[in-house]
Order: structure tokens, then sequence, then C-alpha cells
């Protein structure tokens, strides 16, 4: 059971630590991108960029949240 | 980066065609189901084998996960891809998050000729479909919206060079 948590909360950690990463670099992208389509004279519609990243932060939470709700307040399921 | 030149214009930028989040969309939502089916056999098997509910509950979990992130990576790197028309060039930009960064600059100058490709029902209903351009290495733009129209674009500037 004990091997069963560190595993479980590991995957946890990996995917809050996966999603910082991937947040971090579409930022990084993201700047790039305004600076390119400033530099060739584009507007710069990066609205749906934005609200793809919330859902993505929104979920992850959700998902690392519910299966760790579950996983410490539901052990007689498992 | 490029940057314009004095006489240089932008005649058209697009984003690639949202069906490029089609493909990505259906492995999620089967991967998706399948993480489901794991978690069902772990609750279902509990009370019976506990390391197999176990061994089915972490493989749902680590499923879901790299599922959720996949997906999400592909949406997040989809979204930067855009391809600029100017008078003199086309720019086609690509990205993935941490694995590509692809800046293709096509001087109009090196063009021969352009098509512009809209094959089966899906392309043609939906208006999508690849460019193709006559030059010493083959380059191809999938998933432009209206390639027809772009084509049209390019041709016009190909005219006025």
């Amino acid at each position: 059971m004990t091997l069963f948590s560190v595993v479980f909360f590991l995957v946890q950690f990996l995917s809050l630590v996966v999603m910082g990463g991937i947040v971090h670099e579409f930022r990084r992208i993201e700047e790039r991108h305004v600076i390119l389509r400033e530099a060739v004279g584009s507007s710069s519609p990066l609205g749906t960029g934005n609200i793809l990243l919330w859902c993505y932060i929104l979920l992850t939470l959700l998902l690392v949240i519910g299966t760790s709700a579950f996983f410490i307040f539901q052990p007689h399921l498992l | 980066m490029p940057i314009l030149e004095s006489d240089e214009r932008i005649i058209r930028n697009v984003d690639t065609h949202w069906m490029k989040y089609a493909l990505p969309t259906i492995v999620f939502v089967l991967l998706l189901g399948i993480s489901a089916l794991l978690f069902y056999l772990a609750a279902f098997s509990a009370h019976h084998t506990m390391w197999v509910s176990h061994g089915t509950f972490l493989a749902g979990i680590i499923l879901a996960t790299v599922n959720h992130h996949w997906f999400f990576h592909h949406l997040l790197s989809d979204h930067f891809t855009d391809i600029i028309v100017t008078s003199k060039r086309i720019i086609y930009l690509r990205e993935s998050l941490y694995f590509q960064n692809d800046i293709q600059e096509i001087p109009l100058r090196r063009i021969k000729s352009v098509t512009g490709e809209k094959h089966g029902i899906l392309q043609t209903l939906l208006n999508y479909g690849t460019l193709r351009f006559d030059i010493d290495i083959g380059i191809t733009i999938p998933f432009a919206p209206h390639p027809h129209h772009l084509v049209k674009d390019i041709n016009e500037a190909l005219a006025m060079k």
C-alpha cells in the first residue's frame, strides 16, 4: 500500500511539474509570436490560446485534486 | 526573425484550419475511454483481488494523466501555426512546445507555381486542403484554410513581382 501511495503521489506531482513546464513554454512562445506579428505588421489574435491555456490549467488541477481526493477519502473502493 | 521590407505588404495572415485538432481529439477520447474502463475494473475487482485492483487503478491514473498532457500539448502547440502571405514571400510558422520551432520563409521569386489541393469529402465540405509549391525543395503546407483563395492571392503576388 505504501509503494502504491508513493507511485500515486509521484504521478500527481509530475503532472503538476509538466503543467508548469508547458505553461512556461507557452508564455515564452506567445511573447515571441507577439513580437514576430508586430515585426511583420500583423494583428495578434491570441485570445483562443489563452482560453485553451486556462482550460488546460483548470482541467489539470481538477484531475489532480479529484483523483487525490478519491484516493484519500475512498480507499475502501480499492 | 522576418521583418517587413519598406516596399513589402501583408496580403493575408491566416491560422491553419481547425481540422488539425480532429485526430488528436479522437485519440484523446479513445484513450479517455480506456482509462475510464481501467478505473471501473479497479473498483470492480477491489473486493476480490487487491493487487489487480491497485495495478489497474495506477494504470488508469497514468494513462489519464499522460493522455491529458499529450492532448493539451498538441492543442497549445498547434495554436501557433500560421501562414503569412506578403507581397515578397510566404512565411510558414510551426511550433511544438519544447520540440520544434520552425520559421519557413519562401521568397516569391523562387516559386514557379503553387497549387491548392482539396482531397476527399471532408476537405471539400470544410474548405481546407494542402498548398504545394513548385520550388527546388518540396514544401507543402497542410490544413490550409480556403486553399484556392490562398493560391489566388499568391498568384496575384507572383504576377506583381
